[in-house]
This record gives C-alpha cells, sequence and structure tokens, in this order.
C-alpha cells in the first residue's frame, strides 16, 4: 500500500503531504485536489510502469503562482512489510515546451536500487542488484522513467515486485460515464480497465479466465440487484467478443429463452453497478490498490451502502496488501463511511492543497458537517 | 407478505457493532444480507453513542411499524451494557420511546435487542478464551484486541446461539440476546 505521497509544485499541490491509510475517503470542497491526488498516482503509475512518456507531465501542470521549474514527487510504499521509496524530479522548460527527468531513485527499505540522474546533459542511471551492490552504469532516454523499461531479470526482482505494484493500481471514476466509451465488444483480453470504466470488457475477458470464482461471486450479486437477470456471457461476434447480460423474460411473455442486452445496452447506473461490483471481487481474489474517484455517481441511493460495505469488508479481509483510496461528495458514502475513515482537504485563500484529519461537528452528521464547509 | 426478511434495519454504537451484527446475521442465515441491511449512519465517534441509540430509537420503531404489516422488516438494535444491568438499558430505551409518544417495543414485534454486557468485546474476548467476566469494564486495550477477530467470532457466537454446542460458558447477556434471534427466527430462513 502508498503510506506517504508527497507532491511539489504540481498543479495545487506545494510540499504536499499525504499519507493515506487502507481505507481512506477525501473529502472537501470543489477544487482542493481530490481527484488530482489520484491523477498524480494515475500519472507515477503509468510513468514507471512505462506506458507514458515525461510529456503527459505537462508544464500546465506546475503551480501557476510558482515560478520553480521542478516538479517533485516521492511515494513511499509499504510491499510484504518491506517499505519502497520512489523518488522523481522533473524539470521543465515551459518556454521550449519541454521536459526532462532531472533525477530518478527508488531504494528499499534504506539501500538503493535505482538511482538516474542528470549529468552533462544525459541521464545516467547507476542499476543495483537485490543485494544492493553496483550494477552497470546505463545511458537513458530523460523523457521515460528508467525503472519502467528494464528488462526483468533474477538481479532486479525488488525492482521488479515494485513496479508490479504499481502496474496493478487501479484508478476508476464514473465522471462521465459515456455509454459510447463503454462498449460492449472487445477486440482481446487487457489488464487495464481504463479511467471511465472504457475498457471494461476487455478487462472482464481477462479476469473471468483467471478468476471464475470473482465471476460467480458477481453473478451471484448482480441476479440480487437486477430482477430476471441471469448471466454475463461473452459470445463471439466475428473477430470480436461481446459482453451481453442474460435476463428471464417475463413469465407472461411467454419465451422460454433469455432475453439478451449488450452491455452498452444496459442504464448507466447498472454498467457503473457490474463494473464496481466486478472490481471488488477481482480486488478480493487479487488484493492491490483501487483508486475511486466518484464511484457513487449513477448508483441508486439504496445499492451505495452495500456495496460500501463489501469494500470495507474486503480491505479488513486482505489487511496490509489492500488499499482503497475513495473521492467523493456523496453523503451517503461520507456517512458511512465516516469522520475516522476520512480526510479533509482545503485550499485556504486559493493557496496550496491541504490535507488533515476529519471530525464531525458534535451533533452533526459527517455529510453534515462537510455540507456546512469549516472556513 | 412472503416468509424472509426484507430490510433488516441496524441500529448501533459503532463500527464494531455494525461489523459484529453484519457478521452474525451471515452466519445464521447462511447467505449474504448485505443488500438487505441498512445501517442507521452512525454519527461520528465523539459524542455519547449510547444516548444517540437510545434517542434515535423511537423514531426507527415508528418507521418499522409504518412497514411492518407490509414487509417482514426487522429492527436490530445494539448497544453495550457498560456498568448498568441489562433491565436498566433495556428500559432507558422503553423510557426514550414514552418521552416520545411512542409505545414501547412488544415481544411479538420484530425488534431486536443485542445488549452486551460489559460491551461487545465482552463476548468476543470470552470465546477466544480471556478470563474475563461480564461485569469487567472493557476499555481501550481490550477492543483492541477483540477488534481483529470480530467477524470470526460472531459467526461462532451466531453457531453457539442456534445450536448451543460450545463448550465455554458464555455470559446472561449472551443468552438473552440469543433468545431475541430466535424470537424472529421464522424470517431469518434463507
Amino acid at each position: 500500500m502508498i503510506t506517504r505521497l508527497f507532491i511539489d509544485n504540481y498543479r495545487c499541490f506545494v510540499n504536499f503531504e499525504f499519507k493515506p491509510e487502507s481505507l481512506c475517503l477525501l473529502v472537501g470542497d470543489n477544487g482542493v485536489g481530490k481527484s488530482s491526488i489520484l491523477d498524480v498516482i494515475e500519472l507515477l503509475r503509468d510513468f514507471i510502469g512505462g506506458q507514458i512518456s515525461i510529456k503527459a507531465f505537462g508544464s500546465d501542470t506546475l503551480t501557476r503562482w510558482q515560478s520553480l521549474l521542478l516538479q517533485s514527487f516521492t511515494m513511499e510504499v509499504r510491499i510484504n512489510a518491506r517499505k519502497y521509496i520512489y523518488d522523481l524530479v522533473i524539470e521543465h522548460e515551459p518556454q521550449r515546451g519541454q521536459r526532462r527527468v532531472n533525477r530518478e531513485s527508488l531504494v528499499l527499505d534504506g539501500k538503493p536500487l535505482y538511482l538516474a540522474q542528470l549529468d552533462n546533459a544525459q541521464l545516467k542511471a547507476q542499476l543495483f542488484k537485490d543485494n544492493h551492490s553496483k550494477g552497470p552504469v546505463v545511458f537513458l532516454d530523460w523523457t521515460r522513467s528508467g525503472i519502467g523499461v528494464l528488462q526483468a531479470g533474477p538481479e532486479n526482482t525488488n525492482l521488479c515486485e515494485f513496479r508490479d505494484f504499481i502496474r496493478r493500481i487501479i484508478v476508476v471514476g464514473f465522471l462521465n460515464p459515456d455509454p459510447r466509451l463503454m462498449v460492449a465488444a472487445s477486440d482481446d483480453e487487457a489488464n487495464a480497465l481504463g479511467r471511465h470504466g472504457e475498457s471494461f470488457v476487455s478487462w472482464y475477458r481477462s479476469v473471468a479466465l483467471e478468476y471464475p470464482a470473482a465471476v460467480a461471486d458477481l453473478t451471484q450479486t448482480l441476479r440480487e440487484l437486477f430482477p430476471g437477470f441471469s448471466a454475463l456471457t461473452l459470445p463471439e461476434s466475428g473477430d470480436k467478443r461481446v459482453l451481453k447480460a442474460q435476463f428471464r423474460p417475463p413469465e407472461k411473455a411467454g419465451k422460454s429463452r433469455y432475453d439478451e442486452f449488450a452491455f452498452n445496452e444496459l442504464s448507466d447506473g447498472q454498467r457503473c453497478l457490474i463494473i464496481l461490483y466486478a472490481l471488488l471481487y477481482v480486488y478480493r481474489e487479487k488484493p492491490g490498490m483501487l483508486l475511486l474517484d466518484e464511484p457513487d455517481n449513477f448508483i441508486a441511493l439504496r445499492e451505495i451502502q452495500p456495496w460500501l460495505a463489501l469494500l470495507e469488508e474486503i480491505c479488513e479481509e486482505a489487511g496490509a496488501s489492500s488499499q482503497a483510496l475513495v473521492a467523493s461528495h456523496n453523503p451517503e458514502l461520507i456517512n458511512y463511511l465516516g469522520a475516522a475513515r476520512s480526510l479533509k482537504m482545503e485550499r485556504p485563500t486559493g493557496g496550496g492543497a491541504r490535507i488533515s484529519e476529519f471530525q464531525a461537528v458534535d451533533g452533526l452528521s459527517p455529510a453534515e458537517t462537510v455540507a456546512r464547509g469549516w472556513d | 407478505m412472503g416468509q424472509r426478511a426484507s430490510n433488516i434495519i441496524l441500529l448501533c454504537e459503532d463500527k464494531p457493532h455494525e461489523r459484529f451484527a453484519r457478521a452474525f446475521l451471515k452466519k445464521w442465515c447462511g447467505v449474504d444480507l448485505r443488500r438487505r441491511i441498512r445501517l442507521v449512519p452512525i454519527p461520528d465517534g465523539r459524542g455519547d453513542a449510547k444516548q444517540w441509540v437510545c434517542d434515535r430509537f423511537p423514531s426507527e420503531l415508528k418507521a418499522y411499524r409504518v412497514q411492518a404489516n407490509h414487509l417482514n422488516n426487522i429492527l436490530v438494535v445494539v448497544t453495550d451494557v457498560d456498568n448498568r444491568s441489562l433491565r436498566q438499558r433495556v428500559e432507558s430505551l422503553d423510557q426514550a420511546c414514552r418521552d416520545s409518544d411512542v409505545e414501547v417495543r412488544r415481544q411479538d414485534e420484530r425488534v431486536v435487542f443485542i445488549t452486551p454486557k460489559w460491551a461487545i468485546e465482552t463476548w468476543i474476548l470470552i470465546l477466544e478464551g480471556q478470563a474475563l467476566d461480564e461485569t469487567d469494564r472493557i476499555e481501550g486495550k481490550h477492543k483492541k484486541l477483540a477488534e481483529p477477530i470480530n467477524t470470526v467470532m460472531a459467526e461462532r457466537l451466531a453457531d453457539y446461539c442456534k445450536n448451543g454446542n460450545e463448550d465455554v460458558t458464555f455470559p446472561a447477556s449472551l443468552d438473552v440476546a440469543c433468545l431475541e434471534f430466535q424470537r424472529v427466527s421464522g424470517v431469518l430462513r434463507f
């Protein structure tokens, strides 16, 4: 799990430090940085995972009221009771629209695993073996994470453990569950779900094979949720597979065959519920890190608490190997997770974001406290 | 009206109570009741949670009665007895009703009082084999000790309540709670 995140000179974050627990709810007004925290973790995931170059850290992400051109990120991660510390410093040249890695490092329990620094206009990386003895020095592309491009080998298993953990972080939000994005057909299996669930069908194809128990739990839950629901199927359609939901027709229709609806024919709320429960059941089989940006959007009020109860139960079962960070404005969600699980975010006088423990006002519910604000 | 419970409204003091009740009900019924359980949102932990349960109980009882004729709803109230007697704790709930002009709970209603003495952690730690008595004050250290084993022990307690085949001698307050659940067991069959 991520135990500490430090961000400096990125959007509204200036010397910002965040120490999340295993299940953590971010509350606060619009524009205080709740989604931006999730954005940063998503960016670092894709950068360290080798999916994106440093171009994704645009100059427009520099904190506007600062003139500093260095942007810093530190992420402390605990995996199997060991502490990894990842550092990244990015150097910006806004006039030329360019940026490069100034420094990138990875340390395990205080000992180095990887260190890259700019040296005479080159990114020079010192590699270390698992026993922390020095390995080769290599010169790398300064637009990419060296950790993301290194080949896995018998002497860098620790570095790969960290990279694999980061790559498995799932970020989902339903800020814009555009039906056109959530297509029903899939060309192939995929490990990534997509920020708005747009790759759900490809992801589901992959997990359906790997985690049959999760599929069984999901089916059972969907039968309770949707009257008449029978199963999700993935029939072939040309060179693709299409995710379909089978429903028993109403008795009076006198039909014996199931009615089938393609995934994109279901309602926004039904699709979001399928994704949210699928995520949790897979997460129970394979704990990791979930970042959820307003997951409650489009979900019926009575469905929020049961889903949260399952999330909480799974986080408790998995212990330190799991983590869920949730950003939400929904009173139902805020009241259920309560003040003890919440952190309050604010930007006094419009400056840098701040985060602190949240306490409900005596006599008020947590959601009512949030609704009344704290400024 | 079907025979199974529709909504189970859970009125309790804190998260350990909620966890206990959910695990207990799941084991008792043999199925996951997550979607049937509605937790009355618990206020922030700084106030007097026991008083909050008392204050809230009359309106939940009224709401239960409005729906009881057409739904197999159940109201489960979990509140620690602490240093008082079981009778005094139930009397405080009854008094809250009288103060609100609501008829007190009747024995034929599907309203279950779970009133552990000293606290829910007492039951859990006794089952764990700790040398505790109902009158032993449960504080922070004990609560922390009980927290990680809450769910497993809740399941064992549900087994005990249903089948009564545990070797451990249980506190009287648990036997009372078992009787409460047995009273509504007709709608807890799934």
